[in-house]
C-alpha cells in the first residue's frame, strides 16, 4: 500500500513518520504498530484538500470525517499529521473536511537540514536523525515511553555514524535548553522503566538484557550530544 | 472503547492535556536540586537477566563477605554500608559483582545455598532469609579498595547501580551523598 501511495501524485507530498517511520530508518527496530503515520504540509493540505481526498479515494481509503485518518478495506489506518513552513506552532491546520493537528516541534524540524530521505521504492521518510528528535521531543501520556524508547534504539544503531550524530546535535541545538533536559529526563524515565520491567520478566526474558544495552548506550550518546554528560567512570 | 478515530478536535484537547501534566512533571522534577546533575546519570542494571544470581546465605552475612573480600566487588546496600557506615534498604543481603568461577566457588565453600530460579529483588516486600546477590560478570566492574581489604564500586558506578535498581530516587541519593566519605 505504501508502495501505491508513493506512486501516486501524494508520493511527493507525504512524508513517512511517527512510528511507522522506523519501517525507513531501521530493519532491527521494532516499529510497534501497524498503522501509517504520514506528515504533510498542513498548509498545502488545506489548499489541496479536495484533490488529497479524492487521490485518497481511489488509493482504496476512506475518509473518517472530521479526523486525520483514512482506513483500508484490508484494515490499514493512514493518519495524516501536519507541520507547517508559515508558522512553528501547535495548532489544528489542514481543511475543514480533513483536519489535522500541526505540531510545532515537528514544523521546526522539518524546516531544518536533512530532514527527510528517499525511500529505495520511492516515497521520503524522516531522516533518522530527525525520527530520532522528533520522538524524544514528543510528549504523549499513554505511550510516551514508547517514543522515547524507539530514539534510544536508533541513536544506538546510528552510534558509528558521525554524519548521523552531528544531525541529531544540531536538531536539538535547534531547542530551548529546557525542553531538551526534560526529552532527556522522559529517556531517563523510559530507561529505568524498562529496567524494571526486565527485573520483572526474570531470567526468561534474554532479549530485554540485550535491549537494554542498546538503550544504555543510546541514553550515553544522547548525554554526550546534549552536553550533558559526565566523565564516566 | 470506540473503534471509531478520535477527531482532530478531540486529538488537539488530549495534546493541551497531556501537555499541561508534563508540565507538571517537569516542575516536579526540577524542585530536586539534583535534577540537572541526574541526568548525566546512565542507570546500570545490576539485576540483569541472564547475569544475576540469587541465593541464601549458610553463613552470617559478614563471614561470607570477609570469606569472599579477594573475590567480590560489593555494590548498592552493601557498599553503602562499607563506604558510609549505613545501608539504604532493610534485607540484610549481599550484593555484589562475581565471577561466575567465584560464584560456584562460594556454593562449593559452603557459604551459599543453591542459586534460586526466581524472586531477584534487593528489596523485597517480604521477609526472606539473607541472600548473596551476584551480578556475573569477567569484566569487573570499576571499583577501590577498602583498607579492609574489601572491594567496592566506585561512589558514581555505585549511583548508576542504585539509578538502575530502584529508579530515579532524588531522596534516598541526597541521604546517601550526604553520608560520602569525603
Amino acid at each position: 500500500m505504501l508502495r501505491r501511495i508513493n506512486e501516486s501524485p501524494l508520493g511527493t507530498r507525504f512524508i513517512l513518520g511517527g512510528s511507522s517511520g522506523m519501517y525507513g530508518v531501521s530493519e532491527t527496530i521494532p516499529a510497534l504498530t501497524e498503522d501509517i503515520d504520514v506528515m504533510v504540509d498542513a498548509d498545502w493540505l488545506a489548499a489541496q484538500e479536495d484533490t488529497v481526498l479524492e487521490h485518497m479515494r481511489q488509493l482504496g481509503f476512506d475518509h473518517q470525517s472530521g479526523t486525520p485518518t483514512f482506513t483500508s478495506a484490508s484494515g490499514l489506518s493512514l493518519d495524516l499529521v501536519g507541520y507547517s513552513r508559515r508558522d512553528i506552532a501547535d495548532r489544528i491546520g489542514g481543511g475543514k473536511e480533513l483536519p489535522v493537528m500541526v505540531f510545532a516541534d515537528l514544523s521546526r524540524l522539518l524546516s531544518l537540514p536533512g530532514p527527510t530521505r528517499d525511500l529505495p521504492g520511492g516515497g521520503r521518510v524522516l531522516s533518522p536523525a530527525t525520527l530520532a528528535a522528533a520522538k524524544l521531543l514528543t510528549i504523549r501520556l499513554e505511550k510516551g515511553s514508547k517514543d522515547k524508547l524507539q530514539a534510544l534504539l536508533v541513536i544506538a544503531e546510528n552510534a558509528g555514524d558521525d554524519v548521523f550524530l552531528r544531525h541529531l546535535h544540531d536538531l536539538l541545538g535547534a531547542f530551548p535548553v529546557d525542553r531538551v533536559e526534560d526529552a532527556i529526563a522522559d529517556a531517563h524515565a523510559a530507561v529505568l522503566a524498562v529496567s524494571a520491567d526486565v527485573v520483572a520478566a526474570g531470567p526468561q526474558a534474554a532479549g530485554y538484557a540485550g535491549m537494554h544495552a542498546k538503550l544504555e548506550q543510546g541514553f550515553a550518546i544522547l548525554q554526550r550530544l546534549a552536553g550533558r554528560a559526565e566523565a564516566r567512570p | 472503547m470506540s473503534a471509531r478515530p478520535r477527531t482532530t478536535a478531540e486529538r488537539y484537547a488530549r495534546f493541551l492535556r497531556d501537555q499541561e501534566v508534563h508540565r507538571r512533571i517537569s516542575l516536579e522534577r526540577r524542585m530536586h536540586p539534583r535534577f540537572r546533575r541526574d541526568l548525566a546519570v546512565v542507570p546500570h542494571l545490576f539485576l540483569l537477566p541472564g547475569r544475576a544470581r540469587m541465593a541464601a546465605l549458610e553463613r552470617p552475612p559478614e563471614a561470607v563477605r570477609l570469606a569472599l573480600r579477594g573475590e567480590a566487588i560489593w555494590t548498592l546496600d552493601t557498599a553503602a554500608r562499607l563506604l558510609t557506615g549505613q545501608g539504604f534498604v532493610v534485607s540484610p543481603d549481599l550484593t555484589g559483582y562475581l565471577t561466575e568461577a567465584a560464584f560456584e566457588g562460594a556454593a562449593k565453600q559452603g557459604l551459599i545455598g543453591t542459586p534460586l530460579t526466581g524472586g531477584l529483588s534487593i528489596d523485597p516486600l517480604y521477609h526472606r532469609p539473607p541472600m548473596l546477590i551476584a551480578h556475573l560478570t569477567d569484566v569487573p566492574p570499576p571499583s577501590t579498595t577498602l583498607p579492609s581489604g574489601e572491594r567496592v564500586v566506585t561512589w558514581e558506578f555505585l549511583i548508576r547501580d542504585v539509578m538502575g535498581t530502584l529508579g530515579w530516587r532524588p531522596d534516598l541519593l541526597t541521604r546517601l551523598e550526604a553520608r560520602r566519605p569525603s
